[in-house]
């Protein structure tokens, strides 16, 4: 368990659901956008929806904002539903992908313009204004128009925009899809500084599992409408509990076979086509006969020129691609039946001829506990 | 030295230039300085009805330039209360253009985008008539046995059929009838070039719609409201054709003042007085209309 996850799991135990989405659902004509979707956020989380475009996280999002009106279903925000309340009306800001900042106002302007709908003082909303800009390191920008910034900096106006009116919740529609691979990385980090020491309760939406492992303390994997898998993104990478959800974040090895034994605290799974069984590991409920899947993440395999003991948790392989990336290596090993196997191994020694090379016969082995049956 | 020779040789950029910058020259530059010229003559009963402005005697060029035209527009209340009863039909009327104007081309920019063509080729489809036939199909709508007064009578509205013909009312009908296409169509181009997200982020920070029209989509229209207002007040301020059919006698615009003094007086140096007067007059807001369109293509 990470840091962050520790934290949220402490601001979690002692508070009811903040946000609470139960059974909503969206259509457009025939086609079902979001599917009878329930969902708890609590105070002060950062939850991140994440799944591929036409998912419908965006359109959860707007259903949040009030942007679109669900078909069925409700929302709560803080114990009051949400349902007929106006986007304009809720207690709710929403960060555009584009970051839709008014082309014709100055930063100072558009951070102050939620202010001024809420009939705000004139000599408070320049404070406020200020203050915000400050935290999010705007302050000497704010008589500068959008198409003056650079994107970073329409990136943090936008934020300072929805920040400044203390929302109870935050939405971040793909907050860095409209920056830089490199800019991103360093705006994750300090978009979520910046959410921790505001204590703000936000729900963004990502396609990319490396920014929603980053940024959120929870993580719900999204496909066709429906939400496959809920958690921590270290319970979702480790225990994924569908192929989606595990084909989705990181990559991985999935081995098809059947279960031929079931023990207490394991079970052997036999794989039709590779010469050895599986054992794995894991206190599920299975029954002999029954068709699996066994996914074993690349760096949880090891690869070694040595043949390991026994006749579980290991295939023969031929190295067919090695991909260097410095700390590590990605061996793509195929196996006698066809199959292909990722392997990622750190590289501990500077020796390169120990290491195995093209067209090496291998072994690729692997501890029970590191493999996990998906059954669906 | 060939390179030399290359470098006199007109570019392709500069041939592409040449062409627009050729046609302004031969047909507005040239005729603009003719009437430049005859605006300092003096009338005489001769063909051209206009004295040279210089004369070549005994090795002295002489240069005469009368401005006796330009002080006679002035001295002559006629002409002073013409150009302001243009301005006035010219501002009234585009004002009314752009209060009918504004909520069409809204309308059409946020109408579904496969009828949005059929709607835009609606308000350009009359102009493939000749403007002077659909002006003359005006008189017979607004004359006292025309349709109009037919249909108030029959609706019972009214018992007598209105004098609209021939007054000021049917010039400034005339005048917002044949130029609102004008007004709708940069009006149109601005409009559907907004990003609803901006409104979307207006309501989501606590703003209700109608507000959000006012302090995101009306500013962000200002160039295409300044762009047709130019397009229809430059043309309608001198506008000939509609005060002559529709306005009555009392009727004073610098176009038809411009049309007597040419062809019914036959004064060409007034009647190009009045001309160069009027340019100028249009400088200011042509000047505005630049600025404005400049600013947009940023």
């Amino acid at each position: 368990m990470t840091r962050k996850e520790e934290k949220s799991e402490k601001k979690a135990a002692n508070r009811k659901p903040y946000v609470e989405i139960r059974k909503l659902t969206k259509k457009f004509d025939t086609i079902v956008a979001v599917d009878e979707v329930n969902l708890t956020v609590h105070k002060g989380e950062i939850f991140a929806l994440l799944g591929s475009s036409g998912c419908g996280k965006s359109t959860l999002l707007r259903m949040l904002a009030g942007l679109e009106t669900p078909t069925s279903g409700h929302i709560f925000i803080d114990d009051k539903e949400m349902s007929g309340i106006p986007p304009f009306k809720r207690p709710v800001n929403m960060m555009f992908q584009s970051y839709a900042l008014f082309p014709h106002m100055t930063v100072e302007q558009n951070v102050a313009f939620g202010l001024k709908q809420d009939k705000v003082p004139k000599d408070q909303i320049r404070d406020r204004v200020m203050e915000v800009l400050k935290l999010v390191e705007m302050g000497t920008y704010a008589r500068r128009k959008s198409h003056q910034l650079s994107g970073g900096q329409m990136q943090r106006v936008a934020l300072a925009r929805i920040l400044v009116k203390s929302p109870k919740l935050l939405l971040l529609d793909e907050p860095m899809a409209a920056l830089d691979k490199k800019l991103r990385t360093q705006m994750q980090i300090e978009l979520v500084d910046i959410l921790e020491k505001v204590e703000a309760t936000c729900i963004m939406v990502t396609h990319d599992q490396e920014e929603a492992m980053t940024m959120a303390s929870r993580i719900a994997v999204m496909d066709d409408g429906h939400i496959m898998q809920i958690g921590p993104p270290s319970e979702v990478y480790e225990y994924p509990n569908c192929r989606f959800s595990a084909e989705f974040i990181g990559s991985v090895n999935l081995i098809d076979g059947n279960v031929k034994e079931v023990n207490k605290d394991h079970i052997i799974v036999e794989t039709d086509v590779h010469e050895n069984n599986v054992q794995v590991a894991h206190g599920l409920d299975c029954s002999i006969g029954m068709n699996v899947s066994v996914a074993i993440r690349p760096e949880k395999i090891l690869v070694s020129k040595v043949k390991p003991e026994g006749n579980l948790n290991w295939f023969k392989g031929e190295v067919e691609d090695i991909v260097y990336l410095g700390g590590s290596s990605t061996y793509y090993v195929r196996l006698p039946s066809g199959k292909k196997i990722i392997a990622m191994q750190a590289n501990l020694k500077r020796t390169i001829h120990e290491r195995p090379t093209w067209e090496e016969q291998i072994y690729l082995s692997w501890l029970p506990h590191s493999g996990v049956i998906l059954t669906s | 030295m060939i390179k030399r020779l290359k470098s006199l040789q007109p570019s392709g950029r500069a041939i592409v230039i040449a062409i627009p910058f050729t046609w302004m020259i031969l047909f507005f530059l040239i005729p603009f300085a003719l009437v430049f010229k005859i605006s300092f003559a003096e009338l005489q009963l001769a063909i051209p009805p206009f004295t040279d402005l210089t004369r070549y005697v005994d090795e002295a060029l002489f240069i005469k330039l009368n401005l006796g035209n330009y002080l006679f527009l002035l001295q002559d209340p006629l002409y002073t209360s013409a150009y302001l009863s243009s301005v006035k039909f010219a501002l009234v009327s585009t004002f009314l253009c752009l209060l009918i104007g504004y909520p069409m081309a809204y309308a059409i920019a946020k109408s579904n985008p496969n009828i949005r063509n059929i709607l835009l080729m609606l308000i350009v489809l009359p102009s493939w008539t000749e403007f002077l036939i659909r002006i003359y199909a005006w008189i017979g709508i607004l004359k006292n046995n025309g349709l109009l007064n037919n249909f108030l009578i029959w609706l019972g509205l009214i018992k007598e059929p209105l004098m609209i013909l021939n007054t000021n009312t049917a010039v400034y009908i005339g005048i917002v009838y044949g130029y609102l296409p004008f007004m709708i169509l940069p009006l149109y181009t601005n409009l559907v070039k907004h990003d609803d997200t901006l409104l979307e982020a207006a309501y989501d920070l606590g703003c209700p719609p109608w507000k959000s029209f006012l302090t995101i989509t009306l500013p962000l229209s200002f160039a295409g409201v300044i762009a047709g207002c130019m397009l229809v007040f430059i043309p309608a301020v001198g506008e000939f054709v509609i005060p002559d059919l529709l306005g009555g006698s009392d009727t004073l615009m610098i176009g038809k003042v411009l049309w007597q003094e040419f062809f019914n007086n036959r004064d060409w140096p007034v009647a190009s007085a009045v001309a160069i007067i009027m340019l100028l007059i249009l400088a200011l807001p042509l000047a505005v209309f630049h600025h404005y369109q400049a600013e947009e293509t940023l």
